[in-house]
């Protein structure tokens, strides 16, 4: 994509001219009892599961 | 049992701990592998809907793995989304409709940052001024009447994804001449409003005829100033426990049942005026920082109405 610099960037709401881009990086992935579960910088996890093992999972962080 | 679809964050895990010490059986329900619906019977990842006594939605939604079709093509997903949309809801309604709820993905779906500032407004709340400017003139005309103004998105903050860049906009920022001068004579619809200068913030978690508000004492640090989100990492922001006055409560019980939801976190500010000034609604908002640093555990009284 380009970088909203673009000959219509000023065609745009005004909150696109604080876009900033960040590039990704690989979050941490762990298996633990089953689950996939997906940490990230802000502290979310992602979980195509649930409860309890979640649970037991943070605690052990 | 009690149904979640919810995203795992702390405060979403600190409820289920509560449950759990309660002897209550909690399911998530964010991803749904199996689902069988049949008269009195219906089954969604083998769990009965009948036995179902309370749901809560937050911040989270009930997905199909869409992994398990990604080969067939991306149009081909687009039309399997929209079959999704429809039984969604009706699972939704299902369990909106025979058991105890906090929240309704209908109204989280439905809503109008427009909308809602109306709503505010009829129920006697005071909101900033409120435009939507298309033209550069009108723009410049608004800017020297209140010599200070915000714009924020009209819906939610910018992200574009592409394969190795995430884009994002602020949240809120204060228009400056300089991002006057760089607009178009005429662009996309632009929400832009007065800034109301603040003594303090106020963040109020609702729940069933109950208020829980906190403090913040954003305005002793430049970087929270215009927005509290740009936390500073180093010194936190000042949050007390806060007590609203009886007027204001009622007109946020009058609002949230308006809105037609049993939920949600309200940011409002305070004017050196002593003028309450609603900012926005978030159904989705967060809680469970200000329910930590107030010791209001709110995580406990969410558990208890989910019993």
């Amino acid at each position: 994509m380009k970088s909203f610099k673009d000959e219509n960037f000023e065609k745009l709401p005004i909150i696109f001219q604080t876009i900033k881009a960040k590039q990704k990086n690989d979050n941490r992935i762990i298996k633990k009892e089953g689950i996939e579960v997906q940490f990230y910088s802000n502290n979310l996890i992602e979980t195509s599961t649930h409860y309890k093992p979640i649970s037991k999972i943070i605690k052990h962080q | 049992m009690v149904v979640l679809v919810a995203n795992p964050i702390l405060p979403v895990i600190t409820v289920f701990d509560w449950l759990y010490w309660k002897h209550q059986e909690v399911i998530f329900l964010n991803q749904c592998s199996s689902i069988s619906l049949r008269n009195g019977n219906s089954k969604i990842n083998s769990i009965p809907l009948k036995k179902v006594k309370s749901f809560w939605f937050y911040q989270g939604d009930m997905n199909p793995i869409y992994d398990k079709f990604a080969d067939v093509g991306i149009p081909v997903i687009h039309t399997l989304q929209e079959e999704w949309v429809i039984l969604r809801n009706y699972i939704y309604e299902k369990l909106t409709t025979v058991s105890k709820t906090i929240s309704s993905p209908f109204v989280v779906d439905k809503i109008n940052k427009l909308q809602i500032l109306d709503l505010v407004n009829s129920c006697g709340l005071k909101i900033p001024q409120t435009f939507i400017v298309t033209d550069k003139v009108t723009l410049y005309s608004l800017f020297k009447k209140f010599q200070k103004l915000l714009t924020k998105p009209i819906n939610e903050t910018v992200k574009i994804n592409t394969q190795d860049t995430l884009y994002y906009s602020e949240a809120v920022t204060l228009v400056t001449s300089k991002y006057i001068e760089n607009q178009a004579a005429y662009f996309f619809p632009t929400l832009v409003q007065e800034y109301v200068e603040k003594q303090y913030e106020l963040r109020i978690f609702y729940l069933e005829n109950r208020l829980w508000a906190t403090a913040l004492f954003t305005q002793n640090d430049a970087k929270t100033r215009i927005n509290q989100k740009n936390y500073n990492q180093d010194k936190a922001t000042r949050a007390i426990p806060f007590k609203l006055p009886k007027i204001i409560e009622n007109k946020l019980f009058l609002f949230f049942k308006k809105l037609n939801t049993n939920t949600g976190s309200v940011d409002m500010i305070v004017t050196p005026q002593q003028e309450y000034v609603f900012v926005e609604v978030n159904l989705n908002g967060q809680f469970g920082y200000y329910s930590d640093v107030c010791n209001y555990y709110v995580e406990k009284t969410i558990a208890n109405y989910l019993i």
